[in-house]
């Protein structure tokens, strides 16, 4: 009896749930199928029909010295953006949490970036680093740093760094945000019970602070992570992936693919190698740093 | 011998949406080594804070504190080298056991091999060494006590401060840990300052204590003499369970003979007690509910008719309600034959019962013996 209650109660459930699930395979799974199903076929922009190729696309992809190129660019954009959120994040996340003068004015200040729109960024950014009239060369020029404007979007060996430091300034808060509402939640009998054991300020940052926001450290590394591997609009917005190739990161490779070329089924094999990489790295993540466990807040 | 610990005339203020509090008022004390000293209060009385600036956690406003004749007042907490137990615990969540005990020696850059070694030993003693691999939240509310213990005692300090250490666990635990610690001070050889709102605790565990009322230390004393001799009537009626009976009494009889009426009562006064009560006109009267006896009629001081008894198993906790309406309680081994309602007549034990000022509430005579001059 009771078997067939439960039985009759899972049909219910399944019912009750099946319209959201297929809205949702509709709407967000068909998509993604779609696009990696291209990924084996030869797809035009301009011709209706498309041709089974198999590993064909993939093969082509592969042997292009661009497409590792830009992989490269990829993993220098990610580490750089990253590294440089967790900086910021850490560097402010730490000084906004001290008792410190307009402290409050401060935090809500820190999140005016991540409310900009990102094309406003890209213009604001163009603007004050601009070599003629930026403010910022204004200013090294000035004080005597440099003797010649640095062109900081335009220059071969300039445009990464620039792009990374803009992109790591805009989604900084972000980070800022996460580990000041972790720091808050301390519990500062932690940092008085390491001073009554003898520790000192880094010891106290070494083994009370740091431990604590580790599990978050880990969170914003692999969310911005993902998140910096398909960054696409900012860089496009500043540099259209130039000066040449130099800040042409994987997004900016398949969409030149995409819509340059019109080969939908190439650029749908690199979405499929995006895909894959960003799939092992939270594979590793997920393996190795157990974050469930790890975000459980014991005090 | 030095003294260990001394406070001189600390005060500590607070200042809260524009008020300015005295949460310590002008503390002096001193603490020899190797006592078991406790300061023990209500609850916002200044106790915690008292600890914390002896810790160095707490500035102080003014005055100075002193450990072994030295002046630490300005020495921050890392460099004080106590080891103190927080009434949360605060353990570090992130670290095991073994760890967290063996911290202070990490941070002090003792070799790991020693270090090991005193852990062990640490644990030894406080009877957790299975538990060293585990992490804090693994342990029960009174283990991961003892750990905090461990944590506290592993560097030798010569000071240790407990705050409230007792204070999460239940009641069982409680009596236990209280032995262990007892035990623990007993072999560790350190000046212990403790702090419980507890007074069964700072009762049973002191050497002395310190009776905290809105910042001030109304009686430094022994145990003993605190409960024997207290030198207020708040510390007369905080310490005891149940509370000490205080009544007003009216100071009455001819000159040269006066006696104290009140509470139903009438009572005779030494000719000691007629000299230090000379000129009051109204006192109160103190009597531990132990010290009230069922006597026959002829040897009664006193009746009153039984409200309600609370059996506290050995003995009984009687309410009894005097003649003119004074409620008064009596703690004895009362005949289970004597039902609420019953009409009773009660015996003052004259060694033992306090008179105290009507207005500041300072001890005049305690029937034990003459108080001498505060
Ligand atoms: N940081 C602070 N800021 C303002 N007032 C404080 C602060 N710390 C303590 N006080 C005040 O000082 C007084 C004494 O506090 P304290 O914590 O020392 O009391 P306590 O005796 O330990 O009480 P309890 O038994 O509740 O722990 C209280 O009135 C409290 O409100
Ligand atoms: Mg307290």
């Amino acid at each position: 009896m009771a078997n067939t209650n439960q039985a009759r109660e899972g049909a219910w459930i399944s019912a009750a749930i099946a319209p959201s699930l297929i809205l949702l395979l509709i709407v967000a799974y068909l998509p993604i199928l779609y696009a990696l199903s291209l990924a084996f076929y030869d797809k035009s922009a301009f011709r209706p029909d498309m041709e089974w190729v198999g590993l064909a696309n993939a093969e082509w992809l592969l042997a292009q010295k661009d497409f590792w190129a830009a992989m490269g660019r990829s993993v220098v954009f990610t580490l750089g953006t990253v590294g440089f959120q967790l900086a910021f994040g850490l560097f402010f996340g730490l000084l906004l949490n001290q008792a410190i003068a307009g402290r409050s004015v401060m935090r809500s200040l820190v999140i005016l970036p991540y409310l900009l729109p990102t094309i406003v960024i890209g213009l604001v950014f163009r603007w004050i680093l601009n070599p003629e009239f930026g403010v910022v060369n204004q200013l090294l020029l000035s004080s005597g740093l440099i003797d010649r404007p640095i062109n900081f979007f335009g220059g071969i060996d300039a445009a990464m760094p620039s792009i990374i430091i803009t992109t790591g300034w805009q989604y900084g808060s972000f980070a800022v945000l996460l580990i000041l509402a972790r720091l808050q939640s301390i519990n500062p009998r932690l940092y008085e019970a390491a001073r009554s054991c003898g520790a000192g300020t880094w010891r106290c940052f070494v083994d009370v602070t740091l431990p604590n926001l580790r599990t978050t450290l880990l969170l914003i590394a692999l969310l911005r992570g993902i998140w910096m591997f398909n960054k696409f609009d900012l860089i496009w917005i500043i540099t259209q992936g130039g000066p040449l190739q130099a800040t042409e990161t994987l997004p900016i490779y398949i969409y030149e693919i995409a819509f340059r070329d019109f080969d939908f089924g190439r650029a749908a094999a690199g979405c499929v190698a995006i895909f894959i990489i960003l799939l092992l790295f939270s594979f590793i993540y997920f393996k190795f740093f157990n974050p469930t466990k790890e975000v459980e807040v014991n005090r | 011998m030095s003294v260990a610990l001394k406070l001189d005339n600390v005060t500590k203020t607070f200042t809260q949406n524009g008020k300015t509090i005295a949460a310590v008022d002008d503390l002096s004390l001193d603490i020899q080594p190797g006592e078991f000293f406790t300061f023990v209060g209500a609850s916002g009385c200044g106790k915690t804070t008292t600890l914390r600036m002896i810790a160095g956690l707490e500035t102080v406003s003014s005055g100075k504190i002193l450990f072994d004749d030295q002046d630490v007042t300005n020495v921050t907490t890392q460099k004080r080298g106590i080891g103190m137990v927080f009434q949360d615990i605060a353990l570090f969540p992130f670290m095991s056991i073994r760890d967290n005990i063996g911290y202070p020696l990490k941070v002090a850059g003792m070799p790991k091999s020693q270090i090991a070694q005193k852990v062990e030993a640490a644990a030894d003693l406080l009877s957790i060494t299975d538990k060293l691999s585990m992490r804090p939240t693994q342990l029960s509310g009174g283990q991961q006590q003892r750990v905090a213990i461990g944590r506290a005692i592993v560097k030798e300090p010569k000071i240790l401060l407990l705050d409230e250490p007792l204070s999460a666990l239940d009641a069982r635990l409680r009596t236990e840990m209280r032995t262990e610690i007892l035990r623990l001070h007993r072999r560790i050889n350190a000046t212990i300052v403790y702090v419980t709102h507890d007074q069964v605790e700072a009762m049973t565990m002191s050497s002395r204590v310190a009776i905290m009322e809105a910042g001030r230390a109304a009686q430094v004393d022994t145990p003993r003499q605190v409960f024997r001799a207290p030198r207020y009537e708040s510390v007369a009626t905080f310490i005891g369970t149940p509370a000490m009976n205080v009544w007003d009494m009216q100071v009455t009889g001819k000159a040269g003979q006066p006696v104290l009426q009140g509470g139903g009562m009438t009572v005779a006064l030494t000719r000691e007690d007629a000299a230090a009560l000379d000129g009051f006109r109204w006192v109160r009267m103190g009597v531990r509910p132990a010290a009230l006896k069922i006597v026959p009629q002829d040897e009664a001081d006193f009746s009153a008719v039984l409200h309600l008894r609370e059996p506290l198993g050995f003995e009984d906790e009687c309410h009894l309600e005097t003649a003119d309406g004074t409620d008064i309680k009596l703690v004895g081994r009362v005949p289970d034959t004597l039902v609420e309602g019953a009409s009773l007549h009660i015996a003052v034990d004259r060694a033992d019962y306090c008179i105290f000022h009507p207005d500041t509430g300072k001890a005049l005579r305690h029937g034990l013996a003459p108080l001498t001059a505060a």
